[in-house]
């Protein structure tokens, strides 16, 4: 039986598209010149806390992260600053929800619901992503622990009231010698904290991206989050979570670029012609929304796999946050270079959002992890993952009926597998008997099988590699982002073979395989084996220019649209 | 008189405003940045230009200026644009094209005004730009009646550098109704002449990046000029820019190497300086293979852009299509680089304090390479036209290029603005020139994969020879297929191949073996990333090479050398 996906119009886009009229709390306008001015979206951020957008960041059970991350989506097609600023709160929230306690869990939720905002100490100055390098320390003291040290480029560190922080319990640290704590600001003894300046950023101008310094500030027991020594455990997991949900504002960055092309295009006259009606330029926005539909593949299988095989999150987090800021970032270049001049204008220009969004959208491939980090990541899998047994899939799929809660004991720092990609071989045969049955074109069958050819290469490449320690060869990363990509094709392909839309909600993306053939012509443009069909692919991105463009003015057709469950 | 040699005035601008990473230097990068906060220009580097002349620089010899050698220009202004590229766009390129464009199509009276008026430390700015049309300069909107005895100006011009705070202008106008290519003409206004009559000042353009730009707009409300301000014959005015903007699109975007030379500068100095994960940031191979992709494709920026530029004094009649290409190829492969240079920043790429900050201010300079003056995509358009006719003519019979379009610091004859034809007719020898090279290399002489990468091009150039000779080309304009666009794409790789090839094999065989234009491993590199390029597949450079690249690279900068071919030396 085929699974519904997606989910109707919710309240929640009601209630957002509502508060974008003049003076509302989501007014474009308001927005860009806070962002001119390096403040803070204090109205939008009310506004938020007023609808209830806090119930989001809570521990929901199966389903949640889903709904955050297309929650975040939704926001960051509006304003990346405010979808950063306020949906913080579940990244400062979800070591509690992993590796708490009862009692933590629930006046934390109480909190969180009441308005709290929760912020995540984890970087230091000087030492960015490394972790183990931290040098911010807690001490046990006779009743609880003292808290030395800085945290710095940290996201509400001044707003928040409380802080999640790793720090050090053991002198010489390891991946045993960090621990978590929960900082209330509210509680704290002010002489003994302090935040630091705003710190001026390129883009999310208006977030409060700062710091904050601990002098000897004491925490009662019950701040301790999980065991002594399980810091880098949970925080290892909690990324996991986080950087897929991050991977939300790349959805909305490139929808809200796409919506921006699409306007100027059909409006702009050129050379005697409207740019919409040039095949070129429909060539380079049909692209784009080929990666918007990629890139809406891949955070939904991750998002679901959280759920469904949460053990394989270490490789799937790793993929998605590697690639689909990367991809959504060339499609957001791609279409800054259709509107050329009016893109680069700040003030008094109707696409002048586009200048923020192209300097916002920027911020997703560093914070919780860059590229690189998650390139690492995923490297050091490639001994398990080169040798899983194909055709082995069955409990990793993303649209498997079974969900489990979050829980640091169903994620593991290492993944034995990934199943989704393992998959690849079945719904490629699916895609072919529908292909020889006339169902789709049969591009899109050779594409899929060039993705399946790919894997097959790109396995034997992972096997080949070896490294010393932090010493890993170019030539391993590149092979990783291949292993990424046909991690995407094996995400389409099992979306369409095991998905369909809910009526209104895409549906026409779903016909004749249109959202698919783009999704993997833009794929297979990069991958390391190809069909010989390449010459096709400017169809299925004048499809999707032409699906696009009937529809300008209206939201970017989507394949899961607003598909976020009623609050 | 001659002026003084170029490289020697270089060096006085390079001593003059100092090293822009001291802290304490009052023309450096804090005070580069605080002007981009500000978003003003930057002051006291105004100030130096001025001292240093630097719109001596935009003027012939023969009028009393120091502009003698386009390749000189370039080096000067990136050393301007390595620093600040608003006080490049915003101090100089702006008089710049005004100048050239008067030196083509302007009278003697008007030459020596323009000439006069830069050379005592004026601007003239460049009103061609109207919103509505963008690089459709043939739809130009504002209006130049010209009557006996005055010509009646009407109309606005938007997004103008300077525009309020230059001393004259040249104003690209529509002088008759009609749709076509004689429509148009250029006027030199001085602004004094501007007095009484009913005109106004357009509020500022606010940009992302070039913050500190004085972008402004004109209106014209019925306002008389005298009828001396008519530059050329009536109706010439989009020939003039044709001719003019060759030198004008190729120099502009090569200044914008210098963007490229301080953002690689940027990322070895970080990356050298931090620690992560028990090393230096740039022991890790990654960090090596960015960096020394990102100096791949600065070479391969700067030497299609130099060639291109030398060819403006030796091949005039040529370069209506290289321009195009330098355009097409350089803007888009220095964005790209800078963007690829930001991952090995990480978040220090996204700070706006600290020692890397100038990076993001270039890193938004850089963009109007893609679409100022000229946008990347009519460049392609231009180009696509032109492919059956390059096909049947400059593919299938390359003529030679000389030596000195390759080989730096050779005599050039003079540049003749007159010689440069609007267009190429199908002549173009550059791209078929790594064919001949390659023919004429002795065997052995060649590293195995540069030979193979050399081949790979003769061949793409035949194959391209071959599709395009017998394209329509009526279905070759903006409509074109995205498949033909592709195939300018293409094009335009062999060109720059083939600059790179010959470039390396004549200066060997030209000069000493042991500079490093003469050391073949720059041109492996270039060619690699070229080829993978072409296959769409991750341009990572073999480790020998990389290596090879980021040593050089981290040599010349404590060396206190610039990274592009000439090796600049610098306080």
């Amino acid at each position: 039986m085929k699974e519904a996906i997606g989910g109707t119009p919710a309240r929640i886009e009601e209630a957002l598209t509502a508060a974008e009229v003049p003076g509302g709390p989501l007014w474009q306008e308001d927005l860009l010149s806070l962002d001119d001015r390096q403040a803070f979206p204090e109205d939008a951020a009310k506004f938020l806390d007023e609808v209830g957008a806090a119930g989001f960041y809570l521990d929901r059970g199966p389903g949640g992260l889903l709904d955050l991350t297309w929650f975040i989506r939704l926001l960051a097609r509006r304003d990346i600053t405010i979808a950063v600023g306020h949906a913080k709160t579940f990244l400062g929230a979800v070591s509690v929800w992993l590796a708490g306690n009862a009692d933590q869990r629930e006046r934390l939720a109480a909190d969180i619901l009441d308005g709290a905002v929760v912020s995540w100490g984890l970087t230091e100055r000087g030492h960015g992503g490394d972790l183990l390098a931290g040098g911010v320390r807690a001490e046990p003291t006779a009743d609880g622990w003292r808290l030395t040290g800085e945290k710095w480029l940290i996201n509400n560190a001044t707003r928040g009231h409380l802080v999640c922080v790793l720090a050090r319990t053991r002198p010489e640290g390891g991946a045993r010698g960090f621990s978590l704590f929960l900082f209330d600001k509210r509680k704290a003894d002010p002489r003994t904290w302090s935040a630091l300046p705003k710190v001026a950023t390129h883009g999310i101008r208006g977030a409060d991206i700062s710091g904050i310094a601990f002098a000897a500030a004491q925490l009662g027991p019950e701040a301790l989050i999980g065991a002594p020594g399980t810091g880098i455990e949970t925080t290892l997991k909690a990324l996991q979570l986080t950087r897929t949900v991050c991977c939300g504002l790349s959805l909305g960055a490139v929808e809200h670029a796409i919506a921006l092309g699409a306007d100027y295009v059909s409006r702009r006259t050129l050379y005697g012609k409207r740019l919409a009606d040039l095949p070129n330029i429909r060539h380079e926005l049909g692209r784009a929304v080929a990666t918007l539909h990629v890139a809406e593949a891949v955070v939904f299988a991750a998002a679901r796999l959280a759920a469904t095989a949460p053990g394989e999150m270490a490789v799937v987090s790793a993929v998605v946050k590697a690639l689909v800021p990367e991809l959504c970032q060339e499609a957001i270049s791609a279409v800054g270079e259709v509107l050329g001049l009016r893109g680069f204008l700040s003030a008094d220009e109707p696409y002048r959002a586009f200048q923020k969004l192209d300097r916002d959208h920027r911020i997703v491939a560093i914070f919780d992890g860059g590229t690189a980090v998650c390139r690492n990541q995923l490297i050091e899998h490639f001994p398990l993952l080169a040798r899983t047994a194909p055709g082995a899939s069955g409990n990793g799929s993303p649209l498997a009926e079974e969900t489990q809660p979050l829980g640091a004991a169903r994620l593991s720092v290492l993944s034995r597998r990934c199943s989704l990609v393992d998959g690849l071989d079945a719904d490629c045969d699916v895609i072919a008997r529908q292909a020889a049955a006339g169902e789709l074109p049969e591009r899109i069958a050779a594409a899929a099988s060039a993705a399946r050819e790919s894997l097959r290469i790109t396995r034997a490449r992972m096997a080949e590699q070896s490294w010393e320690p932090h010493r890993i060869p170019q030539e391993a990363f590149d092979v990783a982002r291949d292993f990424e990509l046909c991690f995407a094709a094996a995400a389409a392909c099992h979306l369409w073979t095991r998905g369909q839309p809910r009526p209104g909600d895409g549906d026409a993306l779903w016909a004749a395989g249109l959202w698919l053939g783009g999704a993997l012509a833009v794929i297979e443009e990069k991958l390391p084996h190809r069909s010989g069909t390449a010459d096709t692919h400017g169809d299925a991105f004048e499809a999707l220019a032409d699906h696009l463009l009937a529809a300008a003015g209206g939201p970017v057709p989507a394949l899961f649209g607003t598909g976020v469950t009623p609050l | 008189m001659n002026p003084t040699p170029g490289p020697r005035r270089l060096a006085r601008l390079e001593h003059e405003f100092g090293d822009p990473f001291e802290p304490g230097n009052p023309l450096g990068f804090d005070r580069i940045l605080d002007a981009d906060e500000a978003e003003t220009m930057f002051g006291p580097g105004e100030q130096a230009l001025t001292e240093f002349g630097l719109n001596a620089e935009f003027v012939p010899a023969r009028l009393g200026g120091r502009l003698d050698r386009l390749d000189d220009l370039v080096e000067i202004m990136r050393s301007v644009y390595r620093r600040d590229p608003c006080l490049g766009l915003g101090y100089g390129a702006s008089s710049l094209i005004a100048g050239v464009n008067i030196w083509t199509a302007g009278s003697p009276r008007q030459q020596r005004s323009a000439a006069d008026l830069l050379l005592s430390g004026g601007r003239i700015a460049v009103a061609y730009h109207e919103l509505s049309h963008g690089n459709d300069m043939a739809e130009t909107e504002c209006r130049a009646s010209l009557e006996p005895g005055r010509i009646t100006l009407n109309g606005r011009k938007e997004v103008v550098t300077n525009i309020q705070r230059s001393e004259a202008f040249v104003l690209f106008a529509r002088t008759a109704a009609r749709q076509g290519a004689r429509s148009h003409s250029q006027l030199l206004i001085d602004k004094a002449s501007l007095d009484g009559g009913d005109f106004g000042y357009l509020p500022r353009f606010r940009t992302m990046g070039m913050r500190g730009v004085q972008l402004g707009g004109i209106e014209f409300r019925d306002c008389p000029v005298p009828d001396s301000a008519l530059m050329g014959r009536p109706g010439s005015g989009l020939e003039t820019a044709l001719r003019s903007f060759q030198i004008t699109r190729t120099t502009l975007v090569s200044m914008f190497c210098g963007v490229l030379d301080t953002g690689l500068e940027v990322a070895l100095r970080h990356s050298t300086r931090r620690r992560l994960y028990g090393g230096p940031v740039v022991d890790m191979p990654h960090v090596r293979s960015v960096i020394a992709g990102a100096y791949a494709d600065l070479l391969a920026a700067d030497c299609l852009a130099s060639v291109a530029t030398r060819a403006l004094h030796v091949l005039p009649g040529e370069t209506a299509i290289y321009a195009q290409a330098v355009k097409f190829f350089v803007s888009k492969i220095l964005i790209d680089a800078m963007n690829d240079l930001s991952e090995v920043l990480g978040a220090h790429f996204y700070v706006r304090d600290g020692e890397a900050a100038i990076f993001q201010k270039l890193l938004r300079d850089v963009q109007p390479a893609g679409f100022g003056h000229a946008a990347r995509a009519a460049c392609q358009v231009s180009l696509l036209s032109q492919l059956p006719l390059l096909a049947r003519r400059g593919w299938a019979e390359p003529g030679v290029v000389p030596d000195e379009v390759f080989v730096a610091g050779r005599t050039l004859p003079a540049l003749d603005f007159h010689a440069l034809a609007i267009s190429a007719a199908g002549r173009e020898g550059l791209s078929g020139a790594l064919t001949t090279g390659l023919a004429a290399s002795r065997p052995g002489l060649l590293r195995p994969d540069v030979a193979e990468a050399a081949e790979f091009f003769a061949a793409e150039h035949r194959v391209l020879t071959e599709r395009c000779r017998d394209l329509d080309v009526t279905s070759l304009g903006v409509a074109a297929d995205p498949r033909s666009y592709d195939l300018v794409t293409r094009y335009v790789r062999v060109l720059v191949a083939s600059a790179c090839f010959e470039t390396w094999r004549r200066t060997t065989a030209a000069v000493d073996t042991t500079t490093f234009t003469a050391d073949q491993r720059w041109l492996a590199a270039v060619l690699h990333r070229l080829r993978n390029a072409a296959w769409n597949r991750p341009r990572s450079l073999p480790a020998e090479l990389a290596e090879f690249l980021v040593e050089e690279a981290a040599h010349r900068t404590t060396a206190r050398r610039g990274l592009g071919f000439t090796a600049q030396a610098r306080p």
